[in-house]
């Protein structure tokens, strides 16, 4: 059987806000819905893209010189990117003496993410942290999450799951016996804007919190509050529904929109987000 | 003619008119003209003592400087104030000046190097060269709970109850005895300067510890710091133990409030403060060995409060981290960091002791007595001496070997076998100059105050470095550790693994400071960097540390010192040391501050907080005397995670993490004190061994703290 590998954006150690304790929370990349204030923008292509912060650029051409594919166009103060002819391969960035550049995305195995989630181990015990499994939606790649939480679960440590809730049962399911903690996201309760905003509806995030209350599960319920979208009392009165109805759900959680992933959208040469 | 150059004159006829051979009676007779003149009255304070050394003197520690010191230009200045000296007089002062100029301790020690062959090495790191070294006594900390727990008659009635060994011994105790004498006139003398005032409640206190040994925790504290005073104590190593049986019996017999105990500390601290001495004033709480660790604890808490009450930048206030303290001392100093001051500097007894132990070749019992002194060096209190006079600069050493003969470097363990040739060159020397530091300093004087309450002076009948003490230890402050260890991962992989440059291409482009080009500069900045978890980058920084750790010791062995080891502490010199270093292959411009002590490359450090303090605590700690582990969080990170920050650096202390001295000083607030000082007179930061007022820095040692990483969440 050939090693699994995963496409992963980030591994960031000493997370303090995924999860309880210090965690090493990795973020898995591709994701099935399209929230419009999505922070990690990177996350939604399931391959690896392309990152040119323009306000880092001096203008050298250095990427023009070894990009084999003629994806840059670099002139006095101003430099364009053809990202349809872009393949990754990274050498631009390699290149670049600005750090201008960046790629988003690569490939692990459950090897690497195994160690990497071990070398700090000596901080989740006291901290009552441990490992996160983040995204993107990290249960798009569930097999290989399964194996390495398997294999942190052998060695003690605790795993938790990031996730949007739109996820299918038999999928969950598998999850279920290898991760201890589920943290779910209630983004929009409404079905419509829900829909216009994320792609997905609230019907299916209620769903998978009925299966992990069957099944026993714990539950963190986070919900980011979205400044002209989901800031109401009618979305907390149903927050605070959830959380009487669900006795899995051991906190809800507030998370406050923030701006710090716009600068992502722009290198990623996408519109900023605007709602 | 003027106070001063009478002392002066008096001072310098006392000294000759003893024979030199019976240095004991010599120096106790020269503190006697000494002590009147140099003991300042009480003033404002509630605890008496402070003194301003002269023109000439003898030191005990380096507050005047080495042993027998002498400063020519305050002689001249005073010669130009009034009253003015008679001719008669003028010409005894200008016999006297002729006469100290080689008399005083540090010209002896320059003939004697001279004279075993030593070489002229710089005593600054503004001179060239990578090795640097000078003279002075440091890192003495005492036995100060049996000062207080015998006091002055007691400590007398154990020094008449010792049979002397010979008649050296006989002549040293009885110049012990006379310290004491002088010790109790000191309390007289802020006693009658009290009663002058009015103060009589502290008149009273000073009366009676000339006469008896102390009750009260009033009476202990002022004991501890009259003694700190006259003996040039400078450090002060566990004071929660000494004082803690005075604290909790005054409290409870409710002779004291904590307040009233706050107070009292609080006018120590200033007097601490008003000293100056930033670069020492340790004062150690908490773990173990301590002799009643509970009343300890309770005093330690009392003595963190001080420290957040006065928010100065000294007493250094150090807490010995132990799963046996107190939870709420580390509870207290995690709130006390992340509201923004830098003490206390945490220790981890855990991985300190045992590897101490190793170090000093002592027991684990012994080891406990550790405490840091200074910048970080490590002393067992009572036990041992230990001073650090010198500098070696890595970075420097690799650049020399750079320019030296590149011929027959074919692999990179062939680079670092003549980086590790041209390092060692200089350290024996080093080590015997230190050695000598003692020698000469024992040949002139016993240095009685610290004798008195240093094992096992008083059983042998010799002064502290006159083959008294039981350990005699010293330390070589290494610097520019990382930056070397960060360039030589740089030049083995673009060098001896990928090829892309050759050695001769590197040295060109440091020369020429990498063209000025960020292009030509980048791939040195990406190669491996310690501080990251990175096996590679981390394993060079340890194979950099134990090369010059164990050659520092086999120095020290030569040299016949108890233990020679290097530190890596730190203080401002590492950003200003920098400033004459050409480029270094770490990515590193000229003239650019190097990594402050076992920190990260500036900026180096991205792979998360964990990664960081996991690369600290790869270190063998049995090499060493000490390191420095600077870390710096986000006010707000500190704040929002407190419990989680404590664990994680709970763990780091538990998992051989030696020390870390944390701080949550915001970049923003950095920025804006360097844009406003005014607004930001209080703003205190953590350097490397020493903290200090942020807006009284060097610009280059200001922008050095700017650029080092901010962990936020």
């Amino acid at each position: 059987m050939p090693e699994l590998r995963a496409r992963i954006f980030d591994v960031q150690r000493f997370s303090l806000n995924d999860g309880p304790g210090v965690r090493t929370t990795i973020f898995f990349q591709g994701c099935n819905l399209r929230c419009a204030w999505c922070h990690n923008p990177e996350s939604m292509s399931p391959t690896p893209q392309l990152g040119y912060f323009a306000d880092l650029c001096v203008h050298c051409g250095a990427c023009h010189d070894v990009c084999p594919e003629g994806v840059h166009t670099v002139g006095p103060g101003s430099h364009t990117l053809d990202r349809s002819r872009c393949s990754a391969c990274g050498r631009c960035v390699e290149a670049c003496p600005a750090s201008a550049l960046k790629i988003f995305g690569r490939e692990a195995t459950v090897d690497e993410l195994f160690d990497l989630a071990l070398r700090d181990r000596a901080y989740y015990g006291p901290s009552g942290g441990g490992v996160t499994f983040s995204g993107g939606e990290a249960s798009l790649q569930h097999e290989f999450v399964v194996e390495l939480a398997t294999r942190l679960r052998h060695e003690g440590l605790s795993t938790a799951l990031e996730t949007h809730g739109v996820v299918a049962s038999s999928v969950l399911k598998s999850l279920l016996p290898v991760i201890g903690l589920f943290l779910v996201d209630w983004k929009v309760s409404d079905e419509a804007t829900a829909l216009r905003y994320t792609g997905g509806v609230p019907s299916a995030v209620e769903r998978t919190l009925r299966l992990l209350q069957e099944a026993g599960a714990r539950v963190h319920l986070r919900c980011p509050i979205i400044p002209g979208v989901n800031d109401s009392a009618a979305h907390r009165a149903v927050i605070a529904g959830l959380a009487k109805r669900f006795s899995c759900i051991e906190q809800t959680e507030e998370l406050p929109y923030h701006r710090w992933g716009n600068r992502k959208w722009a290198a990623l040469g996408r519109e900023e987000p605007c709602f | 003619m003027n106070r001063e150059l009478s002392y002066f004159l008096e001072f310098t006829r006392v000294y000759r008119s003893i024979d030199p051979q019976r240095r004991g009676a010599r120096e106790a007779a020269c503190l006697r003209v000494q002590l009147p003149h140099i003991l300042q009255p009480v003033g404002d304070e509630l605890i008496a003592g402070f003194m301003v050394h002269g023109c000439v003197g003898f030191s005990p520690q380096y507050g005047g400087t080495y042993t027998y010191y002498y400063h020519p230009e305050r002689v001249e200045a005073a010669l130009g104030q009034e009253p003015f000296p008679t001719p008669s007089e003028l010409s005894e002062i200008k016999i006297a000046q002729g006469f100290w100029l080689e008399e005083q301790t540090a010209a002896k020690h320059r003939l004697r190097f001279r004279a075993l062959g030593g070489p002229e090495f710089p005593t600054s790191f503004r001179e060239p060269g990578f090795a640097n070294a000078d003279v002075r006594v440091a890192g003495s900390t005492v036995n100060l709970g049996k000062l207080l727990r015998l006091g002055i008659p007691g400590l007398r009635a154990e020094v008449r109850a010792v049979a002397p060994v010979d008649a050296q011994a006989r002549e040293f105790l009885d110049a012990i005895e006379a310290s004491l004498d002088l010790l109790a006139w000191a309390c007289e003398w802020y006693a009658r300067d009290c009663r002058a005032q009015g103060k009589l409640e502290m008149a009273a206190v000073l009366d009676n510890l000339a006469g008896k040994a102390p009750t009260t925790f009033r009476e202990a504290l002022q004991l501890f710091w009259l003694y700190g005073i006259v003996s040039d104590l400078m450090n002060y190593g566990r004071l929660d133990d000494a004082l803690g049986d005075f604290y909790v019996r005054d409290l409870e017999a409710g002779l004291l409030t904590e307040e009233e105990a706050l107070a009292l500390l609080g006018s120590v601290w200033r007097t601490m403060a008003r000293i100056g001495k930033i670069h020492d004033a340790r004062v150690v709480v908490g773990g173990a060995g301590r002799h009643h660790p509970k009343n300890a604890d309770r005093l330690a808490l009392l003595i963190l409060e001080t420290s957040r009450r006065a928010h100065d930048v000294v007493p250094q206030l150090t807490l010995r981290h132990h799963p046996d303290n107190d939870p709420s001392l580390m509870s207290k100093a995690m709130n006390m960091l992340s509201e923004g001051f830098c003490y206390p500097l945490l220790y981890s007894d855990q991985t300190n002791i045992p590897a101490i132990a190793t170090a000093y070749h002592v027991s684990e019992a012994e080891a406990s007595r550790y405490v840091p002194f200074g910048c970080g060096e490590y002393i067992l209190e009572g036990l041992s001496t230990g001073s650090p006079n010198n500098g070696v600069n890595l970075l420097l050493a690799l650049e020399q070997t750079l320019h030296g003969d590149l011929q027959g470097i074919k692999t990179f363990d062939d680079l670092f076998e003549r980086y590790a040739r041209t390092l060692e060159a200089p350290l024996t020397w080093l080590a015997r100059h230190k050695r000598l530091n003692y020698d000469v300093a024992g040949e002139e004087a016993d240095f009685l105050f610290l004798s008195l309450l240093t094992d096992d002076c008083l059983a042998r009948g010799r002064g502290l470095l006159s083959g008294g003490v039981q350990y005699l230890f010293a330390s070589s402050e290494i610097f520019g550790m990382i930056s070397c260890a960060d360039s030589l991962s740089a030049l083995r992989q673009l060098v001896f693994e990928a090829k892309t440059h050759t050695l001769a291409e590197v040295v060109g482009l440091l020369d020429r400071n990498f063209d000025g080009d960020p292009r030509i500069r980048k791939p040195f900045l990406r190669a491996p960097k310690y501080g990251n978890d990175d096996p590679q980058a981390d394993t060079m920084a340890q194979r950099v540390y134990e090369h010059v750790a164990r050659a520092t010791i086999a120095a020290g062995r030569e040299a016949g010192l108890d233990a020679y080891l290097m530190v890596s502490v730190n203080n401002s010199m590492s950003a200003e040391w920098g400033q004459y270093c050409g480029a270094s292959a770490c990515g590193r411009l000229r003239g650019s501050p190097l990594a402050n002590a076992n920190g990260a490359s500036l900026g180096a450090d991205t792979n998360g907080l964990t990664a960081l303090l996991n690369s600290m605590a790869g270190f063998d700690h049995t090499l060493h005397a000490g390191v420095i582990n600077n870390v710096r969080l986000s006010k707000e990170l500190f704040r929002s995670s407190l419990t989680k920050v404590q664990a994680v650096f709970e763990a780091f202390l538990g998992n051989n993490g030696s020390q870390v001295n944390l701080s949550s000083v915001g970049a923003d607030d950095l920025q804006a004190a360097l844009e406003n000082p005014e607004n930001y007179a209080n703003l205190i930061v953590r350097i490397g061994g020493f903290s200090a007022r942020f807006v009284e820095l060097s610009p280059v040692v200001q922008q050095e703290i700017v650029a080092r990483t901010t962990y936020l969440a």
